[in-house]
This record gives structure tokens, C-alpha cells and sequence, in this order.
């Protein structure tokens, strides 16, 4: 298996297939993870340049995450055995309290994987008090938050207030994306960043990382 | 003119006396606020099925959904006749009461395998989409089987029933349209599947997605054919094809696998004289071909918080589509003040409204927007959309 062939089928999203050759690559060829890891970051590269090139479209950013994800579940455990002690951006994802959509959440864990963050996800309609408890847990520097419904931006803000009694809000940059936000109101909320996609939310917090 | 014949003139894309105003709905918690909360909310019929039929309360309360439906609808119109609106919609969601081991919600699930939770808005029923269940070809196989055959006929009789009881009372006041809202073709297939399914089958075996959208196509035109039976004269094909940044899915993939699903209801609809119009809320300037192509009259929702510019529609496709939308319900009409909402609305007018074929209308409807602010919309749309235009 070579790396080609891996970025090849994270850009044509054979989500059946990925898991079979990361094991193959792994197993058989003896490859080194973080070059498997390499080869598959370069396949989301190419995805997301697609999508900003208007070639691909939601339907395939989904599918794209998908077969990262698959990928993951065979290389997550050989990258941990291999441990080279970098240490990485902790990213706190989550929809907020309220709101069950979990598209982009779940597009931009997939990024930000293959981008070389780790991400702790908290899945969707979560308490904020999850997330303070999470930032503690794991002394995530940024948390990315989803919200589609206009009835549920406030809970950016109950965030945002929550992390500055818990004595956390500069310890952590808040990001937010979703269709009823902008960059305005995203700042009224309190949060630090607003990205208008998943694709757009990776290049933003690599540069809050920074 | 009376408001049906505004309408029906801004959907020929022409001028009527005066710009007409629409909603695509009023939610429940708004509806009380115009004409009073109703002595027995939705939720406090729940508590009484489940007190009385702790055993078979799921049975029981989805062979009163009819009857709830027609009767949140007909409010729902009153309510808007209240307000004076020109048009407001409504059409029946295909729902039924479930119970799923280890989940407490008071859920329900539709027939394209949908689960939704019946959340409570100020004591009303507010279906909220939760995640869908169609996702295997067995399950399609099944579905199909029941849509194509039961259900199409158990439907058809709910909605002349439903259509008549909706109506009844308001049909001479406002136009009264139809919609399939919550059970458009395309979010009931992607939805009905979950959209990491949808996504896999589209990418990898579009002939399964072009299958499922057709036979949904056709169980809503004969849907839309029984309403037509009752007098139904304009429908509003509930669509979101798009959102934030962009179209769910490439133009040319809504061409292949949409297009003919689309073109088979607008073209029923068309055959018996009567108007469609296609809502998709996002941002959809890349679909406007693929709008017009599909033989829809107009396009409702033109979200601006979303970056749709109605300028750009109105030159583009102005002179083909009847543009219905563009007042914001993210600030506009949830905490704006009378000021921004008449600008807003003046804005709309001046821009969409010269020549015809423009309809002021909420870009889509939230239980948060506020009464105050819609009677605002309404208010200046009376005051600054007569013809001609003079702003």
C-alpha cells in the first residue's frame, strides 16, 4: 500500500475501503503511522481545496469526514503506541444546549484530525457545564462550538459566561460557527472567532493555536 | 384587488395594487399571542392520554394527530387573518407517536423514518428533527412498499379532510397555500436517511437517491393533486437545498437526481392551473437555474443572513421566478427595532418589488420571531408596497 494510493482514497471517499488499506499499510507494509497519518492529512487537504473551489460540495465534505473517521478507528491506537510526545492542540467541539445538528461539528472533527489537533468531542444539545468540565479535564486551549437554530445562539453566550466564573474564559479561545451567526454577533456573544464552515473553522484555529 | 388575486398576480410576475405579505408560517407560542392560549394546550392532552392509557397512549395520541394538525393549522390561519397577512400556508406532516427504549422524550417519528422530538413550545407541540433511520436498502425496500401503496391512499384522504377543515373558515379573508413544510422531497430523503447515509448513497450510488427522490416526488403530487380536489390553488414546495455557505450538494447532482423528481410535481400542479413556488432558506444564488429549470414560479425564503442579495436575484432570474422572502429572522423580526423593521421592509420593496413578481415574506419562521416585529413587516408593507412603487 502506498501513501498515494491512501490520499487517493480519502479524496475519491471510499469510506469502505480506507479502513482495509490503513490496516494494509500498518500491518503488512510496516509503515510508519505518522506517515499513514501524513498521507491521509494530504487527502483532506485536497478535499477541502475542492470544496473551496466549489468541485465539492457538503455532501462530499460529509463523506469525507466519514472516511477519516474510519481510518482513525485503525490508526488512532497504532499513533498512541507510537507516541512521540508532541503535544497538540486540545480542541473541545460540541453543538451547543438545545440543538441536535451535528454536520459541521462532525466535518470539523474530522478536519481538525487530520490537521494534527487533538479533538475531544462532545457530541450535540450540550450543558455548558459539560464543556467547563471538559476544559478542566483535558486543559483544552480552544472550544468550537455549533449552533443552527437562531433560539439556541444565546448558549454561546451562557458559555462564554460560565468558562469567566469557572476562571477559564483567558485560558481558552471560543470559536463559533452556524447558519444564524456572523462575526458580529459571534463577538456579541462573547466568543473570540466565528467561521462561516467547517473548512473555513480549521484555518481559524490553527491561527488561534498560534 | 382581494388578497388572492395580489397573490396570484405577483406569482404571474406582474403588478398587483400592492406588494403582497406572507408568511411561511405562524409557530404556536405566536399564534397564542394573537388570539389568546387555547384552555388545553397540546402538552396538557399528552399528560391526559398517558394518565388514562398508560399502556397504549402512542396509539392513541397519533389517531388524533389529524385532528390536532388541522386544528394548529386553522389557528394558525386565523391568527394570520388577525395580523393581515395576504397568504399564509399550510399542509399536513405524515407523523406518529413512537416510543424508543432508554429515550424519555415525548418522540415521533414520520413516514421517510425520521425521528423527531415533539419539544414543548409554551405548552404546544414544536417537532424538532433528531436523526433518521432509513438508511439500509431493506428499509428502502419497505418504505417504498408503504408510500407507494397505503400510505399514498390513507394521505390523500387526510388532506381533502384536512384542506377543508384548514380552510373553511378563512378562505374568502386570505389566500390560503399549501405546503408539504417538514416533508419536502429533499429533506425528507436526506434527513430520512441521516445526512452521513444521504451523503454515502449520492457519492457512491446516485441511481438509490434519484429512486428515492422520484417516489417521494410522486406521493407529493398525488398529495398536492387530493388539496387541488379541495381548491387548492398554490403550493410551496418545502425544499433546503442549501445552507450558510452554499448548496447541500452540486448544481449538477440537484440537475441529475432532483431535476425530474421536481419537474413531475410542477408540471401536475401546472396542468390544473395552479402556482408552485420552491423554499430553500441558505444561500442559494448558485441554484437559480436549477430553480427556474425545474418549472418552479417563484422562490421563497432569500435568507440575507445567509448572503443571498435580492438585487442580484431580481436581475438574474426577476423576470422568470415570483421572489418571495428576504426579511431576516435572525434580528429583523426577532429583537429589531420598529425603525430597522421598516427599513428592512422598504429596502425589500424598492428592491424586489418594481416590475412585479415580489411577495414580502419572513425568510423562514422560528417559535423566537416576535409579533410585534411581524405586524411591523406587515404594517410597512401596506404602507410603502403600492403600486407604483415610491420609495
Amino acid at each position: 500500500m502506498d501513501f498515494e494510493k491512501l490520499t487517493e482514497l480519502i479524496i475519491e471517499l471510499e469510506v469502505d475501503d480506507i479502513a482495509d488499506a490503513v490496516k494494509e499499510a500498518l500491518e503488512a507494509d510496516g509503515k510508519d503511522p505518522f506517515d499513514v497519518l501524513n498521507a491521509l492529512t494530504k487527502g483532506m487537504d485536497e478535499v477541502g481545496r475542492r470544496y473551496e473551489e466549489k468541485e465539492y460540495y457538503l455532501t462530499e465534505l460529509v463523506l469525507a469526514g466519514e472516511t477519516m473517521k474510519e481510518a482513525f478507528v485503525i490508526l488512532q491506537p497504532a499513533l498512541a503506541a507510537a507516541d512521540r510526545s508532541e503535544s497538540k492542540v486540545k480542541v473541545i467541539i460540541a453543538t451547543v444546549k438545545g440543538d441536535n445538528h451535528d454536520i459541521g461539528k462532525n466535518i470539523l472533527g474530522s478536519l481538525l484530525l487530520s490537521s494534527g489537533f487533538e479533538v475531544i468531542d462532545l457530541g450535540m444539545d450540550v450543558e455548558e457545564q459539560a464543556i467547563i468540565d471538559k476544559v478542566k479535564e483535558t486543559g483544552a486551549t480552544v472550544v468550537a462550538l455549533s449552533s443552527l437554530l437562531t433560539m439556541t445562539v444565546e448558549q454561546i453566550k451562557v458559555v462564554h459566561e460560565a468558562l469567566k466564573s469557572a476562571g477559564l474564559r483567558d485560558k481558552v479561545k471560543l470559536i463559533v460557527g452556524g447558519a444564524p451567526l456572523n462575526m458580529e454577533l459571534a463577538k456579541k456573544l462573547g466568543a473570540d472567532d466565528f467561521a462561516d464552515d467547517a473548512v473555513d473553522g480549521v484555518k481559524h484555529i490553527k491561527a488561534l493555536a498560534e | 384587488m382581494n388578497c388572492r388575486e395580489r397573490v396570484l398576480t405577483a406569482l404571474n410576475l406582474e403588478e398587483p395594487d400592492r406588494v403582497p405579505c406572507h408568511t411561511i408560517y405562524i409557530d404556536a407560542n405566536n399564534v397564542d399571542k394573537i388570539l389568546g392560549k387555547p384552555q388545553i394546550t397540546d402538552f396538557d392532552t399528552v399528560e391526559q392520554i398517558k394518565r388514562d392509557n398508560p399502556d397504549g397512549w402512542t396509539e392513541e395520541l397519533s389517531n388524533l394527530i389529524e385532528s390536532v394538525e388541522a386544528s394548529v393549522f386553522s389557528r394558525c390561519v386565523d391568527a394570520a387573518v388577525e395580523i393581515g397577512l395576504d397568504c399564509m400556508q399550510v399542509g399536513i406532516i405524515p407523523l406518529y407517536f413512537v416510543e424508543i427504549p432508554g429515550d424519555n422524550r415525548l418522540l415521533m417519528k414520520d413516514i421517510f423514518g425520521r425521528i423527531w422530538e415533539a419539544r414543548n413550545n409554551e405548552g404546544n407541540f414544536n417537532p424538532y428533527y433528531l436523526y433518521g433511520t432509513m438508511n439500509t436498502p431493506e428499509k428502502w425496500k419497505d418504505t417504498k412498499e408503504q408510500i407507494e401503496g397505503p400510505l399514498t391512499e390513507k394521505y390523500k384522504k387526510f388532506v381533502r379532510k384536512f384542506y377543508r377543515r384548514a380552510s373553511k373558515k378563512n378562505k374568502d379573508k386570505i389566500f390560503i397555500a399549501v405546503t408539504n413544510d417538514l416533508a419536502g422531497i429533499f429533506e425528507s430523503a436526506s434527513q430520512g436517511m441521516g445526512m452521513t447515509y444521504y451523503s454515502k448513497m449520492v457519492n457512491k450510488n446516485p441511481k438509490f437517491i434519484k429512486e428515492v427522490h422520484d417516489v417521494y416526488s410522486q406521493f407529493t403530487a398525488d398529495l398536492y393533486m387530493s388539496y387541488m380536489d379541495e381548491g387548492a390553488e398554490f403550493f410551496v414546495e418545502s425544499g433546503d437545498l442549501a445552507y450558510h455557505s452554499g448548496p447541500m450538494m452540486s448544481p449538477k447532482k440537484f440537475e441529475e437526481l432532483l431535476l425530474p423528481g421536481y419537474k413531475l410535481i410542477t408540471d401536475a400542479v401546472h396542468e390544473r392551473g395552479g402556482k408552485i413556488v420552491l423554499h430553500t432558506d441558505g444561500q442559494v444564488t448558485p441554484l437559480l437555474d436549477f430553480v427556474v429549470n425545474c418549472g418552479f414560479d417563484g422562490l421563497q425564503s432569500l435568507e440575507p443572513t445567509a448572503g443571498v442579495d435580492l438585487a442580484v436575484v431580481k436581475k438574474k432570474v426577476g423576470d422568470k421566478l415570483c421572489l418571495m422572502g428576504n426579511i431576516d429572522v435572525s434580528h429583523i423580526l426577532v429583537d429589531a427595532t420598529k425603525e430597522e423593521v421598516y427599513d428592512a421592509v422598504k429596502y425589500a420593496i424598492k428592491t424586489g418589488g418594481p416590475g412585479g413578481g415580489y411577495v414580502v415574506s419572513a425568510a423562514n419562521m422560528h417559535p423566537g420571531v416576535n409579533v410585534e416585529n411581524l405586524k411591523w413587516m406587515i404594517e410597512a408593507t401596506k404602507e410603502f408596497g403600492n403600486y407604483p412603487i415610491n420609495i
